[in-house]
């Protein structure tokens, strides 16, 4: 029971990183409520593709990179492969970044003087935490967001319109330009929900976990219950954004200027608070994609992989996930925005949705392989329907990022 | 092969975009963004004046916004589409920046921060109407 009840607050917390923050509350303060939507679709999604990795996982012990090879060929699954480890790398940069930048506001060091320290930060925790650990601590710390929560209540928004603007709807814009604008965001947030990387991690995680058949129910509720919680904060995020940026003209770029809205409500405490839990939430997604690269390179390729072997039996995979937390830091070295960075990595993960998500859909609702596990008639209605929102989002995707100058207006 | 081929072609192809264009190309984004950044030192400059900040974060957060505001002050002083609304911006812009600079190095206590925020407050209520108006449609 109290596994379960970790695992649950675990998924809650570690749904938020840095992509997620910063397109939901400049989704809330640009388009208000109009987004809300969104988030709720997002999350039924997410909550689809994730039982699904986590059962089949649980039964066959696969993880998705190893479905993907098997079932698109070599060729296909390649290019899969250098697209996601690309965007992972990409999204792992964004959080060093986003890590350094909170850091700076505790202890006044140069900005690349703390992505150096964030580096070895995080390679020493996951060299020397057990993956439970690694998942929990960070997991449970990034549960401190729950202030923007009850920021999101103490705004007083009009709940009658809140529960009105879960219902997808397009909202009346001034120009083509917004109209366009406010299809990038869709995009983009349901991107930052359904992230590839958070099922390669999750179904890695079970196998890292051990987990047997009889793990099916608990996998469900974890992702069920995790998911529906993290995607509370989602709405929270856009509730803030709309409710305390818009009317100060604010569209926040940076994690700091979210922290301010802790501020506003609990002065120092809200501040501090807010701060260390995008700290625990960025640092967590950071280990997340490095590790997610690293199993799907392992997976893909054969390779002895887990943080359950010791680093000599999975040697490979090791210098695999050191590799890309090294990449990344020189990515970020380099003097790119971290925001602009993760709003690519996202906007670009959406891309690679279909082809991450495809064969995780036939695997699981395959009778031959899954046996009594495989996909009930609503989880097959429900994973086809949203292979057909991703592949549209999929599509239009890049256009989007073009016609909108890169999503800026 | 050829629906990984057409992935790749097109995180390429956008990848090209990006890089090669110039996303700030204009005026109504960088007005945009100015207001933004502008209300963001407002918003800081208000919790510092109400106590509601450790002097470390004011610095920090206002340091890290200098080099936003003066990429924008770089792209107005390029901005040929729309002269008038850039050449009002411009000393908006130019005035922003001190400000902030000023929070970031010597201004992290209440006493300190009330009049800088008086004053963006000023150059917020002035850049929100232009922004709005350079907006497309």
């Amino acid at each position: 029971m109290l596994e379960l009840f970790l695992g649950i607050l675990t998924a809650m917390g570690g749904f938020v990183e840095i992509g997620e923050l910063t397109f939901a509350v400049n989704a809330g303060s640009k388009f208000g409520y109009g987004l809300l939507w969104v988030a709720g679709v997002g999350t039924v999604g997410i909550i689809v593709y994730g039982e699904m990795a986590g059962r089949v996982a649980a039964v066959r012990g696969q993880p998705v990179f190893n479905l993907i090879r098997e079932r698109v060929g070599f060729d296909a699954g390649l290019v899969t492969l250098v697209a996601a480890v690309a965007v992972n790398v990409l999204t792992c940069a964004a959080e060093i970044g986003a890590i350094a930048l909170v850091w700076q506001l505790f202890v006044d060091w140069p900005y690349r003087a703390w992505v150096a320290v964030a580096f070895g930060f995080l390679v020493l925790v996951v060299w020397v935490l057990p993956f439970q650990w690694i998942e929990r601590v960070f997991g449970l710390g990034g549960l401190l967001l729950v202030v923007f929560l009850v920021i999101a209540v103490m705004e007083v928004p009009d709940l009658g319109e809140v529960g009105a603007a879960f219902v997808p709807r397009v909202p009346a814009l001034e120009s083509t330009q917004e109209y366009l604008l406010y299809a990038y965001y869709t995009v983009a947030l349901l991107s930052s929900i359904m992230l590839p990387y958070e099922v390669y991690f999750y179904s890695s995680g079970a196998v890292e976990d051990r987990w047997k058949p009889s793990d099916v129910r608990r996998n469900r509720l974890i992702v069920v219950v995790g998911f529906v919680l993290g995607s509370l904060l989602c709405a929270a995020l856009i509730i803030v954004g709309s409710q305390f940026f818009a009317p100060r003209h604010i569209e926040p770029q940076l994690p700091g200027v979210v922290a301010t809205s802790a501020a506003a409500h609990f002065g120092v405490a809200g501040l501090l608070i807010a701060i260390a839990g995008m700290f625990f939430a960025f640092a967590g997604a950071a280990i997340e994609t490095a590790l997610s690269a690293a199993y799907g390179i392992a997976q893909f390729f054969g390779w002895p992989w887990g943080r359950f072997r010791p680093p000599r039996e999975a040697s490979r995979f090791t210098i695999t996930w050191l590799a890309v937390f090294a990449l990344a830091t020189a990515v970020i070295l380099t003097g790119v925005d971290p925001v602009s960075v993760v709003e690519y990595s996202i906007v670009f993960s959406v891309v690679i949705l279909p082809l991450t998500y495809l064969p995780l859909l036939l695997v699981a609702g395959d009778r031959r392989v899954m046996g009594e596990y495989a996909n009930g008639p609503i989880a097959r209605v429900l994973g086809w329907l949203y292979m057909g929102i991703v592949t549209v989002a999929a599509l239009a995707a890049i256009p989007l990022l073009i016609l909108t100058h890169g999503g800026q207006g | 092969m050829g629906v990984g081929l057409s992935i790749a072609g097109a995180l390429g192809l956008a990848t090209f975009v990006v890089v090669s264009g110039k996303p700030q190309s204009t005026l109504y984004i960088t007005l945009g963004e100015l207001r933004s950044r502008a209300a963001e030192s407002l918003e800081i400059a208000r919790a510092t004046a109400a106590s509601r900040l450790t002097p470390n974060f004011v610095r920090a957060q206002a340091a890290q916004l200098v080099p936003r505001i003066a990429s924008l002050r770089d792209a107005l002083a390029d901005a040929h589409d729309g002269a008038a609304d850039a050449r009002t911006a411009r000393p908006l812009s130019e005035r922003l920046l001190a400000l902030t600079q000023e929070l970031a190095e010597h201004a992290d206590t209440p006493s300190a921060a009330r009049p800088i925020e008086r004053e963006l407050s000023g150059i917020v209520e002035r850049l929100v109407p232009l922004a709005r108006s350079a907006r497309p449609g």
